[in-house]
């Protein structure tokens, strides 16, 4: 239901509500003074009404009382019962008197007089003079007093009369003389209910005989009801309730009502049968009652009408209520109207719909916060709408790659027959290997070993698996226990690669070297998931390398001695401990001692190569003066360069720290290349050297503007006796193992070497070492110098 | 005079020896191998030994080590001139207790002569 609709409805009931309770009090009260007022009405103008015909009764009364005082009267009566004759003169007289009565009265029909014998002696009808009255009434009640004969059918008019008939009496023995009777039509009682009605068209007032039975007309039925239709009705009943005639009787009518109990006005049905609002009157001196009543209906109809205007006012009130409550409902749920037409078009999508609504009531704020809210939602859609472009635009690439990523794996699915054969494949190679290659858990629980494992160690796989590495059982063990915890440190902590050598025995007890590279492989965590160990058995290598040790020591043991043996007859000779000797002898012993040193560097060069071979460099570090040392070797070479003219540049940071080095080993490089610069570089040439600090090094370069290196030769500059083209064509002196020992020397402490050359140019030698210098190891040999 | 014993088997090397150490002064007695070393030492005791290493029947090291165990022996001074250079070589006699060790094809017999005289003069 619409919010106009409920508000115009909840108006509507509250109203209604309102009047409806507001018209039933309203409806009742008038009701009730209405009753009040016609009760007063009809009380009061019954009780107008009895003392009227009361009045009337008793005048009548007075007027016969009179009548039958008249002199004339007794007269006429003593006359006639002293002589039995009446007279002609008083007769005449008496008529006279009866006709001037009847004649002063309309309503008087007939006046006469009875003597005490009962017989009519005189009336102003003479057809009734003569008649015997004895039984009336009128005459046995009239002896005594003045009597009203209650209203009757008279049998001699046929018509319908009251009579009040008097005594006559002797003035002085106050006896009886005779009755004087008056007879009476009711026009007179009946004129006084005449015009009762007033404006009322219902209400009317009529008297009833004891025996219920109308003594005047009914104003619906007429005269014809006199003394013939009875009213039966509770007001007819109750005035004539002896309690109620009885009070009456004693104290007329006030306090009736509280005094026994009764309510004079009475709401009932009439003698029609109609509902009427009634009361009633006895009237103790004629026995008769008085009832004055009116239609419910009439009674009603003021009430009814005032009712009937209410109801109208009531529809009116409504009717302009409900337009009024629907303008005004419309003027508060227009906006709300305003508002969910415009939340509707806004919710449709329209985000630039403006909600018009400028009052500064709760609605209004309302719209504004509406508006503003569309405002946010708009700039939202907006910054949504800009992702989702991005989205869209990620998405759209992601999809490419999902697409291309799933055309992998397809090619990968149909790979997966191929794959399997390659596991295979796989296994076979691993299995076949020549080296034996084991794969064990975190913990080293050897997981797989393959043929060459068993082959080498002579132990079944079965035997292996489930057994951990470097058990005595199987075919580790034999090193210091200092070794296997380097060698876990290594692999299971530091998570790095171990490579060495390690002394293990077959299952006959046999000896034998293994070259170990142990490496652990990891998870995406960096977790340890297996542990991969290849080890070659190099014992025959290691055999081989012994031996070759072993000859190059001795060979070069053997081939020093006669050298030695030659170079000091060579100096002997040159002393002169031989005798002076001739400058020719001198000439040829010096060649012959020159060409000795030859040899024995020669030999002591082969003897290095084979320790260097066998990774047996001894390096001893001290803190060194790089820069003292250079100069050293420049001064130890300075003969060579004075003889050759060459200019010598010497460019030394003098801030650089000592480092930790072996001087001997680095002396050696030095010398090799600045004698290489002095012996490739021509006469007058120019030999730089330099020493800089760069970052966490020291650079040495030694350049000089000689004869360079062909390209065809740079690849193999380092290699071990190998001499450049150029060079060995100039030069036959040279081992060709001068830069191969700088390069291991430079490389075994921790630092590179690297040239740069132009043939006919010359060449730059450079190499680093650390400033953190380089640690020392125990094993291994001193280089021959 | 200082009296100098050398163990060397190379005839020639021994024959440069006695001509420029009997030449600087010294009384020069030569053994060709470690047997004989150790005998001459039992009625000669010289004020240093220069000694080979590598030699027939008993190498140097051995004697070195005989004449190591012997007190008698232990007060004198014993240069190691050898062919052999390796650090094993060096510092096995060194342990062993020597004076110096010099590589006989790197070194002149003046240098000899003058560690010589340092150690005994």
């Amino acid at each position: 239901m619409k919010i106009s609709n409920k508000i115009s409805l909840n108006f509507i009931i509250v109203f209604t509500i309102l009047l409806i309770i507001t018209g039933g009090i309203v409806y009742y009260f008038t009701i009730a003074i209405f009753r009040g007022e016609i009760f007063n009405n009809l009380y009061y103008s019954g009780r107008n009404l009895t003392s009227h015909v009361k009045t009337y009764i008793e005048d009548q009364k007075k007027n016969g009382e009179i009548l039958a005082g008249a002199s004339i009267y007794r007269d006429f009566l003593n006359e006639s019962i002293s002589t039995g004759t009446e007279s002609k003169v008083i007769k005449n007289k008496i008529d006279d008197r009866l006709e001037r009565t009847l004649s002063t009265d309309s309503n008087i029909t007939e006046v006469f007089i009875i003597n005490k014998n009962g017989k009519v002696i005189a009336s102003t009808d003479k057809q009734q003079v003569g008649k015997d009255r004895t039984s009336d009434p009128y005459f046995i009640n009239g002896q005594k007093e003045v009597y009203l004969k209650d209203v009757y059918l008279s049998s001699i008019t046929n018509k319908i009369n009251f009579t009040i008939s008097v005594p006559i009496k002797n003035e002085v023995t106050n006896n009886l003389l005779g009755i004087s009777v008056i007879r009476y039509k009711l026009d007179t009682l009946n004129a006084i209910f005449k015009d009762f009605g007033e404006s009322y068209k219902t209400k009317e007032a009529f008297l009833i005989n004891k025996d219920f039975y109308f003594l005047t007309p009914s104003l619906f039925k007429g005269d014809s009801v006199i003394l013939n239709e009875k009213v039966n009705t509770e007001n007819s009943t109750r005035c004539f309730d002896p309690k109620e005639v009885d009070y009456v009787t004693k104290n007329g009518y006030s306090g009736l009502e509280k005094t026994i109990g009764v309510s004079q006005l009475i709401e009932s049905k009439d003698y029609r049968g109609i509902d009427v609002i009634a009361t009633h009157n006895y009237i103790p001196e004629t026995d008769w009652c008085l009832i004055t009543k009116i239609d419910r209906s009439e009674f009603l109809k003021e009430p009814n009408l005032i009712a009937s205007i209410f109801i109208y006012v009531f529809l009116a009130s409504l009717l302009i209520l409900i337009i009024v409550s629907y303008l005004f409902s419309q003027k508060i749920t227009k906006p709300i109207k305003n508002l969910s037409i415009g939340a509707k078009i806004i919710g449709d999508g329209n985000l630039d719909y403006k909600i018009k609504n400028d009052s500064k009531d709760e609605i209004g704020q309302l719209s504004q916060e509406f508006n503003k809210m569309t405002d946010s939602i708009k700039q939202s859609r907006l910054e949504i709408d800009f992702k989702v472009k991005e989205q869209t635009k990620e998405i759209v690439s992601k999809a490419k790659e999902i697409e291309s990523k799933q055309k992998t794996l397809l090619n990968i699915l149909k790979d997966v027959e191929k794959s399997k054969n390659d596991l295979e494949k796989f296994k076979m190679a691993v299995d076949n290997a020549s080296d034996h290659i084991i794969i064990t858990d975190p913990e080293g629980i050897i997981l797989f070993a393959n043929q060459a494992a068993q082959d080498i160690t002579g132990f079944n796989k079965k035997d292996m698996i489930g057994k951990k590495v470097g058990d005595k059982h199987l075919w580790g063990g034999k090193m210091p226990v200092s070794f296997y915890q380097e060698l876990w440190k290594t692999i299971k902590f530091d998570k790095k690669v171990f490579i060495g050598e390690i002394n293990n025995h077959r299952k006959n007890g046999e000896k034998y070297i293994a070259m170990a590279n142990i490496s652990p492989v990891l998870d995406s965590k960096n977790n340890v998931v297996y542990f991969v160990g290849i080890e070659r058995d190099i014992t025959h290598e290691k055999e081989i390398d012994r031996m070759k040790t072993e000859f190059i020591s001795l060979a070069s043991h053997q081939l020093r001695t006669p050298l030695s043996a030659i170079r000091w007859f060579g100096e002997m000779l040159l002393e002169g401990d031989a005798g002076v000797l001739t400058k020719d002898q001198k000439e040829y012993i010096t060649n012959i001692s020159l060409s000795n040193s030859r040899m024995i560097d020669l030999v002591n060069s082969l003897l290095n190569i084979s320790r260097i071979e066998s990774g047996q460099i001894i390096i001893n570090p001290k803190p060194t003066d790089l820069g003292a040392l250079v100069k050293d070797v420049l001064s130890e070479i300075r003969n060579e360069t004075k003889i050759k003219k060459q200019k010598i540049i010497i460019d030394i940071d003098t801030s650089l720290p000592k480092i930790d080095i072996d001087p001997k080993l680095i002396y050696e490089v030095y010398k090799n290349l600045l004698t290489n610069a002095n012996k490739y570089t021509k006469v007058g040439g120019k030999i730089s050297i330099s020493l800089l600090k760069k970052d966490k090094e020291i650079i040495s370069q030694i350049s000089d503007n000689g004869f360079g290196i062909p390209n065809k030769d740079k690849v193999h500059i380092f290699e071990r006796f190998f001499r450049a083209d150029n060079i060995s064509k100039l030069e036959t002196e040279g081992t060709g193992l001068g830069l191969y020992l700088a390069k291991a020397i430079i490389e075994s402490s921790a630092g590179k070497i690297w040239f740069k050359s132009r043939e006919n140019v010359g060449t730059t030698f450079s190499f680093t070492l650390p400033l953190i210098g380089v640690k020392a190891n125990k094993k291994g040999a001193t280089l021959s110098s | 005079m200082k009296k100098i014993i050398i163990a060397e088997d190379d005839k020639f090397l021994s024959s440069a020896y006695r001509l420029k150490l009997a030449k600087a002064g010294f009384d020069v007695q030569i053994v060709s191998d470690g047997q004989e070393l150790l005998e001459i030492l039992e009625k000669y005791i010289p004020d240093l030994i220069l000694l080979d290493l590598v030699m027939p029947v008993v190498d140097g090291f051995t004697a070195l080590k005989s004449i190591r165990l012997n007190p008698k022996f232990k007060p004198i001074p014993v240069i190691v001139a050898s062919n052999l250079g390796q650090k094993e070589d060096i510092d096995k006699a060194k342990e062993l207790g020597i004076s110096d060790f010099v590589v006989k094809s790197d070194l002149s017999l003046d240098m000899l002569i003058e560690k010589i005289n340092k150690l005994i003069s």
